[in-house]
């Protein structure tokens, strides 16, 4: 493989990274805001404030939404889009998401298992 | 005076030798020589046919065990971090906003079974785990108590005499101050009040010296719950479920000072197909939360007669090896997807933990039926134990009885001995016995070959042929006292009362056995194949 085809590959495969985790807005809208209270993050998941259910705009399409961390941007009354959690609006029209298998691993493991170390996780931390 | 009471021992000794056909003096002896054996606990024998006994009857009665269906275990598993590209430990933002997910779910408390004694990255501070909580005015949030769990002072830190797992309530004194600080943040430990009440609570860890037991009062102390009674005194609080804490006040304390021995359950709650199907657990509850009597009875005879060969949590069925825990246990990777209806169908009122799942994480706990399991789950078996059985929970409830109990068991069973020796011995019930052990092993191949275990049928087969042959009528003297010692073990645990050493029981009176037929019967020569063969009957009958 030459050094052009094997740079355009490496391109491609970064092109193709967001576009991995990129999340589909498409027709999706605030059906309902689930709770009295709705907290408000950035978009790395970090909570902001909290704002009343009523500050949110109902009916109105989703602005913007992240697959990691699970957040939807939608708009508020005030005309200023927030990050939301998705737990805390049901979206209409949304693509159906394929349901997420059950376990196919036990919680359970035999009592002479031997498990070794992960590199990346720091075992003091659990 | 002596002489009177010597000529009483002797009279004694005649008469019992008359009846017994043994001498007074034998049975003493043989009591010494196991009292000694027992005491010196040689190579941990002893302890360890403690441990083996207590597992054993811990399996047995397992399907007798009713969960509360009120606890619930969140798992921080590797397929959820791969799935969000996450790296552990977790950002303590991402922490916060599970722990307000959960809490708006509505449960009557979380637990959280992380420790934060270390300091993430750059910009990932404490104050992130506790901001989507602490900022909120929503009622329903607000409402809801989170217990943190924090470490307890390596027991060389702690004043000499100190132990966790103390029988003895710290009513007086000046309290022991076992936290580790380093373990608790600052900003987790303002929001704490001293009488361990409010929002805000710790339950310590990190004990050493209790076993298999799990404490509920570190040192005996009240101001010193392990997380498990933390989350359940705030459980009882709650309006939910106030009313079914009224038979003994978790405050009080007197009635859970005695750690617990965690009870498993066979049947999982039906709540668990939402995460695991059929083919990876065990049968669950039907969704009423009822188990046929039928149903008990059958799988704890399961456990006890097939368990006799083997560990039984290797076994290929889930109907035998019960790998799944009798509590709600939901992967956030199978959580994640669910809507808020879900979450509140799966959370709301219930007492749930969060805990980690994660390779290379060594938080793993050895449990008698589960094999390995998550500490969160054994957190969520412990405090389902307290929700379901309040304060009858397993314990060892009477020092007195278990230091001395297992002597005068020894004494009685020793000067009986020679009387069943005597009643055993009886040529029809000889021939009974030689009937019903060669039936017992026939009847385990027969149920080893229904669970599709060829190799262990053919074991037993091969058993019963032999001792059949050699040794006929003794398999069903072991064989039922194993049933019996156990049945009554069993029993006992029904009633709060935790399984002694039944194996050891069993053995002891094998081992009595043995020692004392050479003198009660003299003829010592046996007969090949022997004379009360089933076999040799069978085919010397046919041959005729």
């Amino acid at each position: 493989m030459s050094f052009v085809s094997r740079s355009v590959l490496a391109v491609a495969l970064l092109a193709a990274w967001p576009a991995a985790h990129a999340c589909e807005v498409g027709s999706q809208k605030v059906e309902k805001v689930l709770g009295k209270k709705v907290a408000t993050y950035n978009e790395n998941g970090d909570f902001q404030k909290e704002i009343e259910a009523s500050a949110v705009q109902v009916d109105a399409p989703l602005v913007e939404c992240r697959d990691t961390p699970a957040l939807v941007r939608v708009k508020t009354v005030s005309g200023d889009p927030v990050w939301v959690d998705r737990l805390d609006v049901k979206i209409a029209g949304a693509t159906k998401v394929a349901a997420t298998k059950c376990k196919s691993n036990v919680v359970s493991r035999e009592s002479d298992t031997r498990a070794p170390a992960v590199s990346g996780i720091d075992p003091c931390s659990g | 005076m002596f002489g009177r009471l010597g000529a009483f021992i002797r009279e004694l000794g005649s008469r019992f030798r008359g009846h017994a056909r043994v001498s007074l003096w034998l049975p003493a002896a043989v009591v010494l020589t196991f009292a000694i054996i027992e005491k010196l606990d040689a190579f941990g024998l002893h302890e360890a046919m403690d441990a083996r006994s207590e597992q054993a009857t811990l399996r047995i009665v397992s399907p007798y065990y009713t969960p509360s269906r009120d606890v619930a275990v969140v798992l921080v598993d590797d397929d959820y971090l791969k799935s969000r590209g996450a790296g552990w430990p977790l950002r303590f933002a991402e922490q916060g906003r599970l722990l307000r997910q959960i809490a708006a779910s509505g449960p009557s408390v979380i637990l959280m079974d992380f420790v934060y004694p270390h300091q993430h990255g750059s910009g990932d501070d404490i104050q992130s785990l506790l901001a989507p909580i602490l900022s909120s005015s929503d009622e329903t949030l607000s409402h809801v108590p989170i217990v943190f769990t924090a470490m307890a002072k390596p027991l060389a830190s702690l004043p000499q005499g100190f132990e966790f797992c103390t029988e003895e309530l710290k009513e007086h004194g000046p309290p022991t101050d076992i936290l580790d600080p380093e373990s608790l943040p600052t900003a987790l430990s303002e929001q704490m009040q001293a009488n361990g009440r409010g929002r805000f609570r710790v339950g310590y860890i990190r004990w050493s010296r209790c076993g298999s037991e799990y404490p509920l009062m570190l040192g005996g102390d009240p101001n010193a719950p392990s997380p498990v009674f933390a989350a359940y005194r705030a459980f009882c609080e709650s309006s939910k479920h106030a009313a079914r804490c009224k038979h003994s006040d978790p405050w009080a304390a007197r009635d859970f000072v005695h750690p617990m021995i965690v009870r498993p359950g066979a049947f999982p709650t039906p709540e668990q197909r939402f995460a695991y199907s059929e083919s990876v657990c065990q049968r669950p509850m039907t969704p009423q939360g009822a188990v046929p009597v039928g149903d008990r009875f059958l799988a704890a005879l399961q456990q006890l007669t097939l368990g006799v060969f083997g560990d039984l949590r290797q076994s290929p069925s889930q109907q035998l090896s019960l790998p799944c825990p009798a509590v709600t246990v939901l992967p956030l990777s199978r959580l994640q997807g669910a809507s808020r209806d879900t979450w509140n169908e799966l959370l709301r009122d219930k007492a749930v933990i969060v805990g980690a799942d994660i390779s290379g994480v060594p938080d793993f706990v050895d449990a008698p039926v589960h094999g390995q399991i998550p500490g969160a789950v054994w957190h969520g078996m412990a405090l389902d134990n307290l929700v379901a059985l309040d304060s009858n929970y397993l314990a060892q409830r009477h020092p007195a009885i278990r230091k001395y109990g297992g002597y005068v068991l020894l004494i009685l069973f020793a000067y009986a001995f020679p009387f069943i020796l005597h009643f055993l011995e009886l040529k029809p019930i000889r021939m009974g016995r030689a009937w019903i052990s060669l039936t017992l092993w026939m009847v385990l191949a027969v149920t080893y070959m229904g669970f599709g275990d060829v190799q262990a049928a053919l074991f037993c087969l091969a058993i019963g042929v032999g001792l059949d042959l050699t040794l006929p009528s003794t398999s069903a003297i072991y064989l039922v006292g194993i049933a019996v010692a156990a049945a009554c073990s069993a029993f006992l645990l029904k009633w709060g009362v935790p399984p002694g050493n039944w194996l050891g029981v069993v053995l002891v009176a094998a081992a009595f056995g043995h020692a004392l037929k050479p003198y009660y019967h003299a003829s010592a020569v046996r007969q090949f194949p022997a004379e009360l063969s089933v076999l040799r009957a069978v085919f010397s009958h046919k041959g005729e």
